[in-house]
């Protein structure tokens, strides 16, 4: 009994070809499987290798796929917001601040400002502390086992002043529709500033020399992956890697939301487009980062964090695409209410899945060494691109 | 002679020369524990120095300071099941680890601890540890060749390429040295030479550690800087550490020839890497640091203060002591690296040993040896010779950088290039799902 | 040309202003030509955050989306996203323009029955996995799409999630191993679980292999293809 069976798979080409000498010549497939120390979760590659040579690369999603699109739609709205911590992980407030965000510019309702200045701070802490996540595990693969450490070291800090102020440490729930949670507790403000303190002037200039002028490092990164600013365009690229091509566009500055319309951020532009660049510009956005946490902090209003909103919210009928700078790119919610407590359709746009899809484009020709450094310049978060 | 005299003389004094079965003994007792449980030792400094220099502590719960664990990793290893799966070559599978592990063993014997903790027999010091550490390359290939897996054996052809590639700059960053033993024998010293008569210098490494101690701290490392770091980058590389440790990565795709070894065979090869990096660092003290010199290793100080026997005693344990403190720090550079760098890819670390290191080392052979024919006087061929070459040295430094940072992009080879095809739009597809 | 705005709850702070919908008459007033491409008028809806919401048929919405990339500059694709209305389904684009700093939606609606539209990938590369996903989840073809085959659930999942009509299906049964050729091709899908299968392995060596529920076969399991040469040595678990 034979099913005759039509593969799915693409025409990865067959597996042995014959030369035009009648001999064959295998090319070998190797799979850089689901667990994999250095592929940044659960994502599964599947090269196609001539000698040492990628020339094509499949990569196959969906090992963390939770169905979070699926369960918001079956959530009140307030109770959705903690499954946006599961989409990145590693950046659960800013997610959080994207769905908050799309309820509220539905409904039209403008929190007050010390919330969206809280709403800054956070979602900054929460750019540094993914940053350094990518950035250490970066070195991790590259094979420099101590900037790692020293990155989860600082991100420590970033983690207990979140459990100070909302009780979690990695996934918080902080957000509100039409606020945050809590105020700050008394002695955080003190905490963060001699945190931001030990981070700017000490941690920051001891990665600094540890990885960018160490030449094993620029020699692995210098010149590998380039991606064409066109190309990084036309493949949706948001984020430090599109940043880092020479196109300057940062949702903060091109679509202010919250109290980014009264604090100006500096885009923080390469134009080499190479992997370095992109770790140089997730370096410098930490810095970048830094500044504007401290601004936010001497410009913080008074006044209360949430808006009045009823706990079983109905929104009025309508949609709304919203989009924030993520610390891995544009974070774009499309979001559909039918005037129920539900939502009728919450995307979520995940900008690693968008990330992602250049990555068979980009491996072609390269060695197999490069493989792990260009994946984990792209800096995914299997969380996102699979949701 | 009485039958307790004829023992006695050959405990102590078999040829006349000092030397006896006793010093044999203890000389074979204490290398082989010392290198041994330095092997073990070593494992725990790593986990400890490196865990600093990460901002945390290593290992701290079994016993004070972690120091428990010297002992219970070898036990554990020794405690795993033996898991062999099933393996194409037995008997290559099941030698690999002890061929690799045999040379490094059989290196101990070179090793002067201290004048009386030596093997003088040992006239071909130098060579001899080259020609051993050139067997451990056998002893990766069987293990890539014995582990029935392709990416094992693909791992293992690299690293013995690795090690065979960083043999050569190896061998030629000690020709220096070599060099200088014979600018400072007798017979090539004072105004008028004898050429006919000057020895070629001694590759014992016993004989090359005396010679650097006229005075006690002209250590070779102050005419030959150049040579310690090149000797030292190509140890690292021998002996598979960051940054030339692309066979043991974990995080690269091709696994390593250890793949299939698990218990006490890894810890074979384990013990044998570690091993290995005792033996190269002792070379390097011996070699450019000075061997058992220092302060308090001083003989006659010793035996006109306490006596002839007690002073040797302690004079040979200062001697020790200063050996291993200096052979120490040197491993202790070896953490360090690892803590600090990032591996470099393959290509890059071929191009390195080939086009970097064989011409520096060939350069320094080169001109050593023309300040060593051309300027007369032994004390100032020596400044000469040790300023030129720190000037290399800052050099190296300087332009490392340039060498080793340019990456080239990969290009498709011209077959699968002409192979590559654009997916066609398909105009409108079956269903593909029941 | 109609601009619709939202009206806002009491004691919100406006967030649309005069200046701003002046910003938005130039990008309402540049999409003017795509009436022309459509053929009827096509009312532009400012909606919040300043996005402009236009609905096109399907017929024409490569034609729009060329449009709007070559004349207008919306380079980046931003999203993808499909809806099911129950009545019919939705598929949503919301392309960029990076150099204007605009952002637009369009909305194509698609009956039940013949959810296929033709895909952008040839407009904006960023649609390839849009696309794919969107499939996935919703069952919606895109016509010249170079791959479209699922990329969030497993390869033999049936039932496309999103649709409100979906509801988890009991795990259905199939006769054979559902691995393809294809080597590297795992086997996941509910034929697996449940049962233990004898397989002989076939690379010369000789050992059986037991499969566990949920065991990776790699291509020896296939049945198929192998009998023709080697009768498959498996006692039938009754797993019809």
């Amino acid at each position: 009994m034979v099913t005759e069976q039509k593969s799915t798979w693409p025409s990865i080409g067959p597996f042995y070809e014959e030369g035009a000498e009648g001999f064959r010549t295998e090319e070998m497939i190797l799979n850089l499987g689901p667990q994999h120390p250095s592929t940044h979760g659960v994502l599964r590659l599947v090269l196609k290798l001539e000698g040492e040579t990628v020339v094509q690369c499949t990569p196959v999603l969906g090992y963390l796929h939770r169905g979070i699109e699926k369960i918001l739609e079956n959530r009140p709205y307030m109770g959705g917001i903690r499954y946006m911590d599961n989409a990145d992980y590693l950046s659960p407030m800013l997610n959080e601040t994207a769905f908050v965000g799309a309820v509220e510019q539905l409904m039209g309702l403008e929190p007050p400002r010390r919330a969206q200045y809280i709403r800054l701070i956070t979602n900054e802490m929460q750019r540094i502390a993914s940053h350094l996540v990518g950035i250490g595990t970066y070195g991790l693969d590259l094979g420099a086992v101590t900037p790692i450490l020293w990155c989860f070291r600082d991100r420590e800090g970033i983690l207990s002043l979140f459990e100070a102020l909302g009780g979690s440490r990695f996934n918080v729930n902080y957000m509100r529709i039409g606020g945050v949670l809590h105020d700050f507790p008394p002695g955080w403000l003190r905490r963060l500033e001699q945190w931001l303190d030990q981070f700017e002037h000490h941690s920051l200039p001891e990665l600094d020399g540890l990885l960018t002028g160490n030449e094993i490092f620029e020699g692995r990164t210098q010149g590998v992956g380039y991606i064409d600013p066109q190309q990084a365009i036309a493949y949706g690229l948001t984020g430090p890697c599109l940043r880092a091509s020479g196109v300057s566009f940062d949702l903060r500055v091109d679509r202010p939301y919250g109290a980014y319309r009264e604090i100006k951020v500096n885009p923080q532009v390469r134009q080499e487009g190479d992997a370095f660049a992109r770790y140089r510009v997730r370096f410098q956005e930490m810095g970048e980062s830094v500044r504007l946490i401290r601004e936010a902090l001497d410009k913080l209003p008074g006044g209360p964090i949430s808006a009045r909103v009823p706990v079983a919210l109905r929104p009025p009928r309508g949609e709304t695409y919203f989009a924030v700078e993520s610390s891995k790119g544009e974070l774009g919610i499309y979001l559909i209410s039918d005037g129920s407590e539900y939502p009728y359709r919450a995307k979520i746009r995940g900008p690693s899945f968008v990330n992602l899809s250049i990555l068979p484009e980009l491996l072609r020709g390269h060695k197999i060494s490069d493989v792990i450094a260009i994946l984990g310049s792209i800096d995914i978060v299997l969380g996102e691109v699979d949701r | 002679m009485t039958l307790f005299t004829q023992i006695w003389n050959w405990l102590i004094d078999i040829n006349g020369d000092g030397h006896g079965a006793l010093q044999f003994i203890i000389t074979f007792v204490f290398s082989f524990g010392f290198v041994m449980t330095s092997a073990a030792v070593l494992v725990y400094l790593e986990r400890k120095i490196m865990g600093f220099m990460q901002d945390r502590y290593g290992p701290l719960h079994n016993g004070p300071w972690g120091l428990y664990q010297i002992f219970l990793d070898p036990i554990k290893l020794l405690l795993k099941e033996d898991v062999s799966a099933s393996v194409t070559d037995n008997v290559v599978f099941h030698m690999a680890p002890m061929v690799f592990f045999a040379p490094v063993i059989a290196s101990f014997v070179i090793l002067p601890f201290s004048p009386y903790l030596t093997t003088s027999a040992l006239e071909t010091g130098i060579i001899y540890y080259v020609a051993l550490s050139s067997l451990d390359v056998i002893g990766v290939i069987m293990a890539g060749w014995g582990s029935n897996n392709k990416y094992a054996l693909i791992g293992g052809l690299r690293s013995a390429a690795q090690m065979i590639s960083y043999e050569l700059p190896l061998v030629l960053s000690l020709v220096g040295v070599v060099m200088l033993t014979s600018a400072l024998s007798p017979a090539c010293q004072g105004a008028h030479p004898n050429l006919a008569k000057c020895s070629i210098g001694s590759i014992s490494l016993s004989d090359i550690t005396v010679q650097q101690m006229h005075p006690w701290w002209l250590w070779f490392v102050l005419i030959q800087p150049l040579g310690l770091l090149l000797y030292y980058t190509c140890g690292l590389a021998e002996t598979n550490r960051t940054p030339f440790d692309l066979p043991e990565a974990e995080s690269e795709l091709v696994a390593g020839y250890l793949t299939e070894y698990s218990g006490m065979r890894w810890a074979l090869f384990f013990l044998g890497e570690y091993g290995n990096m005792v033996i190269v660092s002792s070379v390097a003290t011996a070699l450019f640091l000075g061997g058992w010199s220092g302060p308090g290793a001083d003989l006659g100080f010793w035996t006109s203060h306490i006596g002839t026997l007690p002073g040797e005693i302690v004079f040979n344990i200062f001697a020790t002591a200063w050996f291993i403190i200096k052979m120490y720090g040197l491993l202790s550079v070896f953490i360090w690296v690892r803590a600090t760098l990032p591996r470099l890819r393959a290509d890059q670390l071929m191009r390195f040993a080939w086009l970097v290191l064989i011409p520096l080392t060939l350069a320094n052979i080169l001109i050593l040896g023309v300040v060593l024919l051309a300027i007369p006087g032994i004390t100032l061929k020596l400044v000469v010779a040790g300023i030129i070459n720190w000037i290399m040295l800052a050099g190296y430094i300087a332009f490392l950088g340039r060498v080793t940072g340019v990456s080239p992009v990969g290009r498709l080879p011209k077959r699968a290039q002409a192979r590559l095809r654009v997916p066609e739009p398909i105009k409108a597809l079956a269903p593909v799902e029941r | 040309m109609d601009i619709v705005r939202r009206p806002l709850r009491s004691g919100a702070v406006a967030t649309t202003s005069a200046a701003k919908n002046a910003q938005y008459r130039d990008l309402v007033r540049a999409l003017q030509p795509i009436e022309d491409i459509v053929g009827h008028p096509v009312p532009r809806i400012l909606m919040g955050g300043g996005v402009v919401g236009m609905e096109i048929e399907r017929e024409h919405l490569v034609a729009v989306c060329r449009f709007l990339r070559d004349e207008l500059n919306f380079d980046l694709l931003s999203c993808i996203s499909g809806v099911d209305m129950i009545t019919h389904l939705e598929v949503v684009y919301h392309p960029r323009s990076l150099s204007r700093n605009w952002i637009v939606q369009i909305k194509t609606k698609l009956p039940l029955d013949n959810p296929e539209v033709d895909s952008v990938v040839g407009i904006w590369a960023a649609a390839n996995w849009l696309e794919r996903e969107t499939y996935d989840l919703f069952g919606i073809r895109f016509v010249g799409h170079p791959d479209l085959r699922r990329i969030l659930l497993d390869d033999d999942f049936v039932g496309h999630p999103l649709l409100k009509s979906f509801r988890p299906t009991p795990l259905t049964w199939k006769d054979k191993a559902t691995t393809q050729a294809d080597p590297v091709a795992a086997v996941s899908g509910e034929a697996q679980r449940g049962i233990e299968r004898h397989v002989p392995k076939h690379l010369g060596q000789g050992t059986l292999e037991r499969l566990h529920p949920g065991t990776p076969t790699f291509g020896h399991a296939h049945q198929d293809a192998l009998e023709d040469d080697m009768p498959a040595e498996e006692p039938e678990q009754g797993s019809q």
